[in-house]
């Protein structure tokens, strides 16, 4: 087992490797470049040329490619374009907010899929079971960007219940300070429902599923409580989906959300990658892709870890 | 009688309580929220030139050797006063004893070093190419006296000065990596934090030589615009520049204002004259008699436009209203493009950026309707600028901004073989009365240069000319003296306060 998992991370490196390329390829093939971003609309193509020159993005491909990647083996990942902070530390003091994003919304989401998906199984096409399936559908069909601006509307503006828009608070204050978790709720909401309704779904189904097994007839006919055997029994068997699917959808909720971390003014890193991948900000892209490459790697490999520890039988010798 | 008793005790109560209103002094204290469009990309001052949402912040913050006031005029900052003995010389006047946010005095070192950095080709500045090909040197006269020579004389010099000025001690202390995150200047507030794509906050700077400003902090902050409407509605915002779709609900309230001003902006089709059918003139003229422009103001950008004729924006004293306008006539556009030898039609094609589809959509539909096919191409506004530069356009819909003075409007775009010449027009006329036109400091003299030049451009119709933006904002009652800036050169939140 350890023999696999040292194996399982070296192969994140050539993963990593082969992605860098591919997304510094990609930075340069689309066109347009930071320097007419920074420019703005009145620069004229010598001023263009002039600043290209003097930040050095005149040089051929490989060259800036085989420097930037010499500085990230020396733990340099360079300077922003844009406004020339350095990157690591930037992208690492962005990764709070949308952590503690992800922490909430990860939460609301498995209170609401959890006890949902459950009862919607056990209580298969009752009135409970068709809310369910409806809530599911409309989680998973609606967008979020329209969710979060309704919720803003009429939680945050028509009710004035939560605040509208903003993080407070130092990193991970949502954790301790009321008022910063109350900033938190409906961008965690927004962000949450969608994975909340599939982590539902999958759990009714795999449920229902265990539920119709022989072992748990065996264990009705023992004469255990329903309790335990809904969930000591098919609980334990029926979630191992729902770990692949919520596993996965940790690596999304940290790479963060654009959307939410827009509508909502969320200091994440979603929001910094779009924004500085609309300004072609180089080295911040490639810095940040790397980080979402390793977090989403590192994420695989858990959840492959955490399934031979749900389940005994499986095993990666 | 009693009626009229009543009325004039009515009038005159009001009139007291408008003299109570004018007579309310301004209070110091508290913060206004603004939101912005964007974060700064940076905050270095060298570089705080290509976002027109950065020079409100850099005028916060930075002095300059002067400012321009809402009504256009120059009006002294760092710079006292100035003189020009002769044409190719400027000498400034620097006041003496201002401070910057750090205590030390601005001196003409500083003024100096700024230049010499904005000149020096190797180091990145924004304002590097306005000024190398005018100033030949800058020289100390003595600790507050600094002197600029030009090569030869250039009229709208004054306007290529508008750039911050730079501590020395503060930018050598602290390197070109960390000034920007911690930046120094004089202006009437100073940094105080920067949280990244969030918020940026400014607070007042008691030294400042025109005495500290009435706001204690102004808070910029980065939002998404329906999330800022919404706050801005709940009264958490004070300053928001709201679309126009949405003024009605700004109108309906009593706390809420707006101010709307003449903008600098000219909107333009941009015309690649080189070759194929618009580098015949009757099509380009047919192209602009068949836009309804009046249309498309009303419906696309609910009447916050004006119709344009050239390139001069109407509030400058350059702007010469009698020329040749194209009003809509579809019938003389096909006539035109008949006479033109297009009788069974000519497609072109339109580039524009996502955000001017709905605009342009129109114009294709319109001049669809005259022959004219046009095939429309929105793409990001980045790549819309990479074309444009590199003349792979037919057509293209884009903007001038803060027309300061005339020459930005006519000079860089018009002449022969200009930065940007907006694809291939050449006149030798227009190149030489433009070229008098900035060689000589008598206002009269200009104008007529200018006239001439908008009266050949519009025959001849290098570019269609669309309309001119308008200037506006709007802002919770609760700010006093409110006032929005189009040159963005002023500093209005100096003069703005909060009432309880």
């Amino acid at each position: 087992m350890n023999t696999y998992i040292i194996r399982r991370f070296l192969q994140v490196i050539p993963v990593l490797f082969v992605a860098s390329i591919i997304t510094f390829s990609l930075m340069h093939l689309v066109p347009g470049d930071p320097v007419t971003m920074m420019l703005g609309e009145d620069a004229t193509t010598e001023d263009i040329m002039h600043l290209r020159r003097v930040m050095g993005l005149d040089r051929p491909l490989p060259v800036q490619y085989v420097e930037w990647m010499g500085g990230i083996l020396q733990g340099d990942f360079g300077r922003s374009l844009r406004d020339n902070r350095e990157v690591l530390p930037t992208i690492i003091s962005r990764i709070p907010a949308s952590f503690e994003l992800s922490l909430v919304s990860l939460i609301i989401s498995m209170a609401l899929a959890i006890p949902i998906g459950i009862l919607s199984a056990i209580r298969q096409n009752t009135p409970l079971d068709h809310f369910g399936r409806v809530f599911a559908l409309f989680g998973l069909c609606v967008p979020n960007f329209w969710l979060g601006l309704m919720l803003i509307y009429l939680v945050g503006f028509l009710w004035g219940i939560l605040p509208l828009y903003g993080r407070v608070g130092p990193p991970f204050a949502v954790l301790y300070n009321w008022e910063s978790f109350t900033h938190s709720i409906l961008p965690a909401i927004t962000l949450g429902t969608a994975g909340a309704t599939l982590t539902m779904r999958l759990l009714r189904s795999g449920m229902l599923e265990v539920l119709r097994q022989d072992f748990i007839r065996t264990a009705r006919s023992k004469g255990l409580s329903e309790r335990i055997v809904v969930y000591k029994h098919a609980l334990r068997n029926g979630v191992l989906s729902v770990v692949t699917v919520v596993g996965l959808n940790i690596g999304t909720l940290l790479g963060g959300s654009v959307i939410v971390e827009t509508v909502f003014s969320w200091p994440g890193v979603g929001r910094l990658v779009f924004e500085r991948f609309i300004e072609r900000d180089i080295p911040m892209v490639m810095g940040s892709m790397m980080f979402y490459g390793l977090v989403f790697c590192l994420n695989i490999v858990l959840i492959d870890i955490m399934y031979a520890y749900l389940d005994p039988r499986i095993r990666y010798d | 009688m009693k009626k009229i008793t009543v009325f004039l005790v009515l009038a005159l109560c009001l009139v007291l309580a408008g003299s109570v209103a004018v007579a309310e002094e301004p209070q110091y204290g508290g913060r206004i929220k603004v939101r912005a469009a964007d974060d700064p990309m940076t905050l270095n001052p060298f570089m705080l030139g290509g976002q027109a949402y950065a020079w409100d912040l850099s005028y916060l913050f930075n002095a300059y050797l002067f400012v321009i006031n809402p009504d256009g005029e120059f009006q002294p900052d760092a710079a006292e006063s100035w003189e020009n003995p002769d044409d190719t010389t400027l000498i400034f006047n620097i006041r003496e004893g201002m401070k910057w946010h750090d205590g030390e005095t601005l001196t003409a070192e500083d003024v100096v070093f700024t230049f010499e950095k904005n000149l020096d080709p190797d180091f990145a500045s924004y304002w590097h190419t306005g000024i190398r090909d005018h100033i030949e040197s800058v020289e100390k006269l003595d600790e507050y006296t600094v002197q600029l020579n030009l090569y030869e004389p250039f009229a709208p010099i004054m306007y290529s000065l508008l750039f911050p000025l730079v501590p020395k001690h503060a930018w050598e202390e602290k390197g070109e990596d960390d000034f920007p995150y911690d930046p120094v200047g004089a202006g009437p507030f100073k940094f105080k934090e920067w949280s990244i794509d969030e918020r940026i906050v400014f607070e007042a700077f008691e030294d400042f030589y025109a005495g500290r400003p009435y706001l204690d902090e102004v808070e910029f902050l980065n939002m998404d615009y329906d999330t800022a409407l919404m706050a801005y509605l709940d009264g958490d915002l004070d300053v928001l520049a709201v679309a126009t779709e949405d003024l009605d609900m700004v109108e309906e309230r009593d706390d809420l204002d707006v101010v709307q001003k003449p903008g600098t902006s000219w909107f333009y089709l941009g015309v690649n004259q080189t070759e194929g059918p618009l580098a015949d003139k009757k099509v380009r003229q047919a192209i602009s008699y068949a836009i309804n422009r009046q249309e498309i103001i009303d419906t696309v950008f609910h009447g916050a436009m004006e119709l344009s004729t050239g390139p001069i924006i109407p509030v400058s004293w350059a702007h010469n209203p009698d020329v040749r306008s194209y009003p809509y006539n579809p019938g003389r556009a096909v006539r035109l493009l008949r006479e033109a030898g297009y009788e069974d039609g000519v497609t072109v094609e339109l580039k524009c950026s996502s955000g001017a589809v709905a605009a342009m959509e129109i114009i294709q539909d319109q001049l669809g309707m005259v022959g004219i096919d046009v095939d429309l191409q929105p793409m990001e506004w980045g790549l819309l600028t990479d074309d444009v530069n590199q003349d792979l356009f037919e057509l293209h819909y884009r903007a001038w901004t803060r027309q300061t003075d005339p020459e930005r409007g006519i000079n860089r775009q018009f002449m022969t073989d200009t930065n940007q010449n907006i694809a291939g027009y050449s006149n030798p006329r227009v190149d030489e009365l433009a070229e008098k036109a900035v060689r000589t400091f008598d206002i009269d003299e200009r104008k007529e240069y200018y006239f001439e030049i908008q009266e050949i451009l519009a025959e001849e119709l290098p570019a269609i000319f669309l309309w001119h933006g308008v200037h506006r904002s709007t802002y919770n009652t609760r700010v006093q003296n409110f006032d929005t800036d189009p040159f963005y050169c002023f500093r209005v939140y100096q003069h703005m306060w909060l009432t309880d």
